[in-house]
């Protein structure tokens, strides 16, 4: 495994990461924003209208077919949020040259296609196509609605948009269906090549070894000479006061969702706070797995997730609706034993193997390996996933204590069940 | 040990049945840095009665999955606990057809093999630990009430099937799961958890002999073990062509569902069938194709929209599911596309890009250890080839997907499922 990361002069972060372990090859390119909720809906509508066609190989279904024949190719475009920042995320991943029947170069083939897609789509005198701009703005107000079909989500995020109310982060990166009104062919157009020329850009590169300078240099040229620079994520780590929120819905099972400030000594101390976070509730041997779903039986999921750009944590479960204040309880409880050190040198350890066996499976995937060396990159530290494991061996128990007190709780969110007895008897 | 060495793919996958019955598959992956291993017994929700201990029984819906949430529990501890040592990543599922205990692990990996062996070939149930167990599993099967996705799906298998078991809930309810004991468990576990049933399916850069020497330990030499069992067979035609299901959903979502008749297979002819089906699917509804293309510019589908092929010994179906305002127009140009496909064949540029995308996903997933280990549990319980897909796709012909679809369309068993909003 060898990874390289440089930042060209106008900012574009470039990385590489060879390896001869794999029959495919993965590219990725990130165009980074502030998440904003003038700009959320624009970036996921591009999402899906980039998609469409460009102007070298056509309309959708021409570059499905030649996804095919380049052996059932995979073209991503997705938006996702980390921290108070949006991605737009353009990837391609293909069978590597060697493996092609008829020797096809599909490294090249697949960068073409990458390059039309980002920098040529259908679009004449300044607008998009208004039928592909009309209909995906449809189909992405299909997609903000759908939300409410998963509940677990649906909550989450919810409990999200209350606790960040005054916060850029409370920004849903599927944007709104209000705004989407104002959308137009022209303003859209005109938002991408502003994003085109100012947002953040990371290339990265995972396969077999070759000379990608030369594979990618249309795709950096393109992108000009516009100096590029990082957006911040505005941490606050204050709670004026617990909000409670509580909203019922004809469901059979209540969601119970939780909102944390991790606090000062977590944004200090990120790998101390990775360790907390799965000690706490991140994996099957956590507190809040072994006590709120193993010992008291109430759920069949607990978990908790950090969001370390923002210095935020969320803890979620499934439970019976009277369980409600039970589950709750249990779970503050759990994090006050953490604030007291009450976890063993067993759960620690166990903790550290945890994470340690995660980023060395990443090894074994491309798009795991590319996305958390992004990840490095948004976080600033840029470390590999060898030396990031280094970090987590040095954490010390009382280093995850701190972490632990300085944790405060900011919202519930409860999504009340209140249907579902039709079944019981 | 057996040696098969697959040219196209170029993986090797090394075969032996343990004195115990055992079925245990390896592929080597020299530098790879995950390694996992999977133990499973074909015994899923369609197995219900059975013959034990001279009597025929059934038992409740339901149950093989609570057997896999209990047997996670050991008399020193939840299995959880131990792999929380290694570091390793553990689960399970429960399916149709089989029961599932896999690890994936990067250090370790024989003291994680251990723990794998150990909980499964040792049951610890309690009166106690049972009865707690309904209230963990209560809860997995209310999550799944609310997910429609879930509830279409389980309405579409109730629209194909009415004899066949494949039409009981895998998870069972709440009532169904309520009168599950320590001896309906065991029942279960010594009848369908007999190493001539299980297989063991290992990928990555590990010594077999240790392997070997593992199973040696856990399981011991045993004759094999008849399952005197009943699966109700399915006729043709489908119980109803169409239902609906309120639920909480923004729009509606569609799951139509083509039932397969074609069912008395195995081995080859059942790697043929489900490749060339899968050919078929591919080549009919794809995004590539001029189906997928007008259903979406006319907005009558999104990018939700899949299919699949879902298949077992005794059962199988098409699956073709997404989001639509109005699931019957998909529905009709479903069944005007299969028309015309009977009439018209296959093109040389579609038949192509089909293999292509197949042959890609083939050697891709290859990449993928955990990809590996499912695919080696998979084709024992179905006595296939390893990695046979490589030679089929290398062999199939347009006359093939054709004779397929005949088969496959005529009689045309076809019904939709529906959850709607309020």
């Amino acid at each position: 495994m060898q990874y390289s990361t440089n930042i060209t002069k106008t900012g574009i972060v470039r990385s590489d990461i060879f390896s001869d372990n794999f029959k495919t090859d993965y590219i990725s390119v990130d165009f980074i924003m502030p998440l904003d909720k003038n700009t959320a809906t624009e970036i996921a509508l591009l999402s899906t209208v980039l998609k469409r066609g460009n102007k070298k190989f056509g309309h959708m279904d021409k570059i499905e077919s030649y996804l095919e024949q380049n052996y059932g190719a995979a073209l991503n475009i997705s938006t996702s949020k980390a921290g108070e920042l949006q991605l737009l995320s353009f990837s391609v991943r293909f069978l590597s040259d060697k493996y092609a029947i008829d020797n096809e170069p599909t490294a090249q083939n697949l960068t073409d296609l990458l390059y039309a897609v980002i920098f040529e789509p259908i679009a004449d005198n300044g607008a998009f196509d208004t039928a592909f701009v009309s209909q995906e703005k449809q189909n992405l107000k299909d997609k903000i609605s759908a939300l409410i079909n998963d509940k677990r989500v649906y909550s989450l995020e919810k409990c999200k948009q209350a606790m960040f109310e005054n916060e850029n982060y409370g920004v849903y990166e599927y944007g709104n269906i209000d705004r989407l009104d104002s959308i137009t062919p022209v303003s859209l157009y005109e938002f991408y090549n502003k994003l085109l020329s100012s947002a953040a850009v990371f290339i990265s590169y995972a396969g077999v070894k070759r000379d990608t300078d030369t594979l990618l240099k249309p795709i950096t040229d393109a992108l000009g000479n516009t100096e590029r620079k990082l957006p911040v994520t505005a941490v606050n780590n204050s709670v004026a006061q617990v909000k409670n929120i509580t909203e019922d819905m004809n469901v059979a099972q209540s969601k119970l969702n939780l909102g944390f400030r991790l606090g000062d000594t977590a944004q200090k101390d990120l790998f101390a706070a990775k360790m907390f976070n799965v000690i706490f509730g991140s994996s099957p041997t956590s507190k809040l797995f072994m006590n709120v779903r193993e010992k008291l039986s109430l759920c069949y999921y607990c978990s908790s997730a950090c969001d370390c750009l923002k210095n935020v944590m969320f803890v979620y479960s499934g439970v019976e609706t009277e369980n409600t204040d039970k589950a709750l309880k249990e779970i503050l409880n759990q994090l006050e034993c953490m604030k007291n050190g009450e976890f063993t040198q067993e759960e620690f350890d166990n903790a550290r193997a945890y994470l340690i066996d995660s980023y060395i499976q990443a090894e074994d995937s491309l798009a795991a390996m590319s996305s958390m060396h992004t990840a490095a990159c948004l976080a600033g530290h840029k470390l590999t996933p060898r030396q990031q494991i280094d970090r987590i061996n040095s954490v010390t128990f009382d280093r995850v204590i701190a972490v632990a007190k300085d944790i405060k709780l900011d919202t519930v969110y409860i999504l009340k069940g209140v249907g579902g007895k039709k079944n019981a008897d | 040990m057996l040696t098969k060495y697959n040219k196209i793919t170029g993986e090797t996958c090394l075969r032996t049945v343990h004195p115990s019955g055992l079925t245990i598959d390896i592929v080597k992956k020299p530098g790879k840095s995950r390694k996992t291993a999977m133990l499973a017994a074909k015994f899923g929700s369609i197995n219900r009665e059975f013959e034990y201990n001279g009597k025929f029984i059934t038992v409740p819906n339901g149950t093989a999955h609570f057997l896999e949430h209990k047997l996670f529990e050991g008399k020193n501890g939840n299995a959880f606990d131990f792999y929380a040592k290694t570091g390793a990543k553990a689960n399970a599922y429960t399916s149709n057809d089989k029961t599932a205990y896999y690890f994936i692990c990067t250090d370790k990996f024989e003291e994680n093999l251990s723990i794998l062996l150990s909980f499964v070939s040792n049951p610890y149930l309690t009166d106690e630990n049972v009865e707690k167990e309904k209230g963990i599993i209560g809860q997995e099967i209310k999550m799944y009430d609310d997910e429609p996705s879930w509830q279409g799906y389980f309405g579409l298998i109730g629209n194909l099937y009415g004899t066949h078991p494949v039409k009981y809930d895998i998870a069972g309810s709440v009532e169904d799961i309520a009168p599950i004991t320590v001896d309906t468990l065991m029942s279960c576990y010594n009848t369908f958890y007999h190493p001539s049933n299980m297989v063991l399916s290992v990928v990555g850069d590990v010594d077999e002999n240790k392997v070997i020497s593992l199973c040696d330990k856990y399981f011991s030499k045993s004759s094999v073990n008849e399952i005197n069992q009943k699966i109700d067979r399915e006729p043709q035609g489908v119980i109803r062509p169409y239902s609906e299901k309120i639920m909480p959903v923004s729009r509606p979502i569609f799951y139509i569902g083509i039932k397969d008749n074609d069912t008395e297979l195995s081995g080859d002819l059942l790697a043929k069938k489900e490749t060339e089906t899968e050919m078929l699917m591919e080549i009919l509804f794809g995004p590539s194709t001029p189906f997928y293309k007008e259903l979406y510019d006319k907005g009558l589908i999104n990018s939700e929209f899949d299919t699949e092929y879902e298949m077992s010994d005794t059962f199988a179906f098409c699956l073709l599911a997404g989001e639509s305002d109005k699931p019957h127009d998909v529905l009709d140009r479903v069944k005007l596309e299969i028309s015309k496909f009977l009439k018209d064949g296959v093109s040389n540029q579609r038949f192509i890009q089909a293999r292509n995308t197949l042959y890609g996903e083939l050697i891709g997933s290859c990449d993928n250890v955990a990809q590996i280990s499912s695919m080696l549990i998979a084709s024992e319980f179905s006595n296939r080839e390893p990695f046979d897909r490589a030679q089929i796709l290398a062999n199939i012909t347009a006359d093939d997907i054709l004779a397929r679809a005949e088969k496959l369309f005529l009689p045309l068993d076809i019904s939709i499922s529906v959850i709607k909003g309020e």
